[in-house]
């Protein structure tokens, strides 16, 4: 599209070449005509004024100059206005109609396609109301859904199989609520592991690395904030997720019906979280396939009350059973002496008496001291185990021993059909534990794991040649922390062992003359098989548009612009010269998702410049010195801003002015905005060059969008995103689809701006 | 020549009473409150049967069962365990390492001395 200037000096050569063109031919047409006596009276005439036909030539000029200038005002700007009012009537705003201006029969045209354009309203809006009526019983589903979802006590979480969170409750908002404005994101980075690619559910990011904490599309860190489009690997430590959703999928390939996954994790704050993790039905590919996940929902619990209260309990009835069971085994017996040996000298049975007395007293103390520290506990809650069968918790364990020892096989005769009931990370952990205080302390480096067993127990043996240990050196082991064998854990293996109702020993297995330690476990419930025919259906609350391609560093250039996450934000200022220490003192944004603008994940905070607000910005704003005073600083904010743009694209009206803000803080927060940027000033230049007006509420009027709360950074923000929304589809008419295509078009009009 | 056994547990009250118990019953016994002093004892004398109780101080009463039974010079001494805890699992895990009986605490004093006769005789 070309610029108003060049368009009239354009049509303005048009004009004069036809002008100066015509007089030529005339002038040529007329010399042919002319005989010889009249042609050598014009020949005289011509050289007498010299003049004359330059004289001519500039008036031809200006003639063609008015001309050019009349047609450009009466016909070709209205023409391209017509064009690009027609093309935000068709695409962005059916409401908007054209303004008949120009000749007549431009006017006529205009009415004809303001005609159209009702009758294209219209048309939508009977499609509009017979949607909304298809709709409708959809909706009042979805509605029931939410209500469910807001009233269970429990945090649900859905993500699709890449982690990205597609549905979450406000329990699970309230869970996860944005970290304190203090901390920063270095203050609970889950040192992100090696990026495994096997299996589903792997973080997005292709690289893997941390290396530059301002790179803002590497490993999910946790960022504390939850919303749509955000990784789950950004709230929750990735490596026991990774691990439940690998035993899921196994767990689903070998046909259980139904599989949970439970985990414990732990949240800032020293909170504990038990996460319930179930893969949700997807689409099977063929009637024999089972379908793969098409994402996980998760249900979280703070247990951090509840596992110290547990603990607590378990102690307080442990004691009281123990103590019990002593006190009455004397009680009993000297009461069953006394009984069966009436005959018995006066002084032995004074003595039993007061055996008896003793005891019986104990016992009572006993009761009276457990019923007052349960007097506050609440009921004992079933431990988070999960029913594994054997088989597969060998080859967890196997993986999981692999790299640390010299080899492991699992034992042939092991049995197929046995379950155990069993917390598989903390047992992986605990065996591997084992192993390798096995390989430092003994240098034994092969082992054999078998399961064996009968109802109610089960045995899982760690089995070697060669050295026996000491029955001291097994309870030394146990007692201590997990940590003095290389694992990130500060149980111990009694701990583990006691959760699982679990007893551990050294043997020699005689026949084999082999070396084990003997795990014995609870054998677990097995696990209902799913049976082909009763496979359930697409559950009917299912209707959650799951996002499938995760977008990568390296391919974000390349993304549709419809699928990018995007934060729009505004800032207002104590005045307008950052360079002269003007400063932030409210930041607003929003997110858009899918092309949905949240509404609910809003970021909104005042800021204490610690300087004065010039009374002309607070004429546009309002915001006084006595709003900003006593909230938080900059130094605070930004690190948090910064978080919550994690993996967006910024986009802002007139942006250029808030990055310079933001860029000029740097060295103070410490945080750098590298993220790609949009400015909606640049892209209305894009769209609208012949709709010169790009100030904010003219562009929302002339996109039907209602301004409210104009000049809050918030307000601001929201209207910036709702253009940008109606953008796009304007944009893509231009074959502007990708963010690479939206910042070259920018940049160019940027170009183009400063040029004119 | 009477059957010996020997008691070990910590607990002066219990003590007392299965000593008095088993004396009626026509054994000689004798008494350990530590793990090493069961040890001791059981070395010295070669008990035909151990009460032994799990929850002995200096050893308890697994890493003595497990030591006895490595200990070819009192392979034929019996043992019975006493224990308050009364895990399943507990339990098989005495009856592994080479107890021959497990007795859950509290106890009716016959069905003791019945296990005691069953295992060693009169």
């Amino acid at each position: 599209m070309r610029a108003p200037g060049a368009r009239l000096i354009g049509v303005w050569a048009g004009c004069f070449a036809l002008s100066a063109g015509t007089a030529l031919a005339l002038a040529l047409a007329l010399a042919a005509a002319l005989a010889g006596e009249e042609r050598r009276l014009a020949r005289v005439l011509l050289e007498s004024s010299g003049s004359l036909p330059y004289l001519l030539l500039i008036m031809v000029f200006a003639a063609s100059g008015l001309l050019a200038s009349w047609l450009v005002k009466a016909y070709f700007n209205p023409i391209a206005r017509a064009a690009e009012a027609t093309a935000v009537s068709a695409l962005a705003n059916p409401k908007h109609r054209l303004a008949a201006e120009g000749p007549a029969q431009l006017r006529h045209l205009i009415a004809a396609i303001n005609a159209l354009a009702d009758h294209h309203a219209a048309a939508l809006d009977a499609v509009d109301a017979r949607v909304a009526e298809a709709r409708a019983a959809l909706e009042s589903e979805k509605n029931r859904l939410a209500v469910l979802m807001s009233e269970l006590a429990q945090s649900v979480l859905v993500c699709d199989p890449n982690g990205t969170i597609v549905l979450y409750n406000e329990q699970a908002r309230r869970l996860f609520s944005p970290p304190d404005i203090e901390k920063t994101a270095t203050d609970h980075d889950f040192s992100p592991d090696k990026p495994q690619r096997t299996g589903r559910g792997c973080a997005p990011d292709p690289h893997g690395h941390l290396q530059d904490p301002t790179n803002t599309w590497s490993v999910p860190v946790y960022s504390g904030f939850i919303g749509l489009g955000r990784s789950l690997y950004s709230l929750l430590a990735p490596e026991p997720v990774r691990y439940a959703i690998e035993r899921l999928d196994q767990r689903t390939a070998a046909g259980e019906l139904d599989p949970i996954g439970i985990f414990t994790t732990a949240l800032p704050g020293a909170r504990l979280v038990r996460v319930r993790i179930s893969p949700m039905a997807g689409a099977a590919r063929s009637a024999a396939e089972m379908p793969a996940p098409s994402g996980y929902v998760l249900l979280l619990e703070d247990v951090s009350q509840e596992v110290t209260g547990v603990e607590r309990r378990d102690r307080i009835l442990i004691d009281l059973i123990e103590g019990a069971r002593a006190a009455l085994a004397s009680l009993r017996a000297a009461t069953e002496n006394l009984a069966h040996f009436p005959d018995m000298a006066l002084e032995r049975r004074q003595r039993f008496v007061a055996i008896a007395v003793e005891e019986a007293g104990r016992l009572s103390e006993a009761v009276e001291h457990a019923s007052r520290d349960h007097a506050d506990s609440a009921r004992l809650r079933p431990r988070a185990l999960e029913s594994m069968r054997g088989a597969d918790l060998v080859a967890a364990l196997r993986a999981g021993l692999a790299s640390e020892v010299g080899s492991v096989h699992a034992d042939e005769g092991s049995d197929p059909h046995i379950w155990l009931d069993v917390d598989c990370h903390a047992l992986v952990q605990a065996v591997r534990y084992l192993a390798r205080r096995l390989r430092d302390e003994f240098g034994i480096r092969d082992y054999t794991l078998e399961v064996s067993g009968d109802a109610p127990h089960a045995y899982l043996d760690l089995c070697w040649l060669g050295a026996r240990i000491s029955a001291a050196t097994t309870s030394a082991w146990e007692d201590d922390t997990l940590s003095a064998g290389g694992e990130a854990s500060s149980m111990t293996l009694r701990d583990i062992l006691q959760h699982h109702g679990a007893e551990l020993w050294h043997e020699i297995d005689r026949p084999s003359g082999r070396a084990r330690f003997r795990f014995m476990l609870p054998v677990g419930a097995r696990a209902p098989l799913r049976n082909p025919s009763e496979r359930p259906g697409r559950p009917v609350f299912y209707d959650f548009d799951l996002s499938s391609a995760a977008n990568s560093g390296d391919a974000l250039d390349e993304s549709p612009l419809r699928e990018l996450a995007y934060t729009v934000f505004d800032t207002e200022t104590t005045g307008l010269d950052p360079g002269a220490g003007d400063e932030i003192i409210a930041i607003g944004a929003v997110r858009i998702v899918n092309a949905r603008v949240l509404t609910g994940e809003a970021f909104d905070r005042l800021i204490d410049p610690r300087r004065r607000i010039d009374p002309r910005s607070v004429a546009i704003h309002g915001i006084g010195d006595a709003m900003v005073r006593g909230q938080p600083t900059i130094e605070r904010v930004l690190p948090a801003f910064h978080r919550f743009c994690t993996d967006t694209v910024l986009v802002g009206h007139n942006v250029a002015f808030d990055m310079r803000f933001l860029q000029l803080k740097e060295d103070a927060t410490g945080v750098r905005f590298r993220q790609p940027v949009l400015d909606t000033l640049l892209l209305s230049a894009v769209l609208h060059d012949n709709l010169s007006d790009d100030r904010l509420e003219a562009i929302a009027h002339r996109f039907g969008i209602e301004v409210v709360a104009r000049h809050t950074a918030l307000g601001d923000a929201l209207v910036t995103a709702e253009i940008f929304l109606k953008m796009l589809p304007l944009l893509a008419e231009r074959g502007i689809t990708t963010l690479r295509a939206a910042r070259a078009a920018a940049e160019r009009t940027r170009y183009a701006q400063l040029r004119y | 020549m009477a059957k010996r056994v020997l008691i070990a547990d910590d607990e002066p009250n219990i003590v007392l009473s299965l000593e008095f118990l088993l004396v009626q019953a026509g054994y000689e016994v004798a008494t350990a409150a530590t793990g090493e002093a069961t040890l001791d004892t059981a070395r010295r004398i070669h008990p035909d049967l151990i009460l032994l109780d799990v929850m002995l101080p200096r050893k308890n009463g697994f890493e003595v069962c497990q030591t006895v039974r490595a200990d070819p010079q009192l392979s034929a001494t019996k043992i019975v365990m006493l224990t308050a805890k009364g895990r399943s699992t507990e339990i098989a895990k005495g009856l592994a390492l080479g107890a021959d009986a497990y007795v859950t605490k509290p106890f009716g004093t016959r069905e003791l001395v019945d296990t005691v006769r069953t295992l060693i005789g009169p």
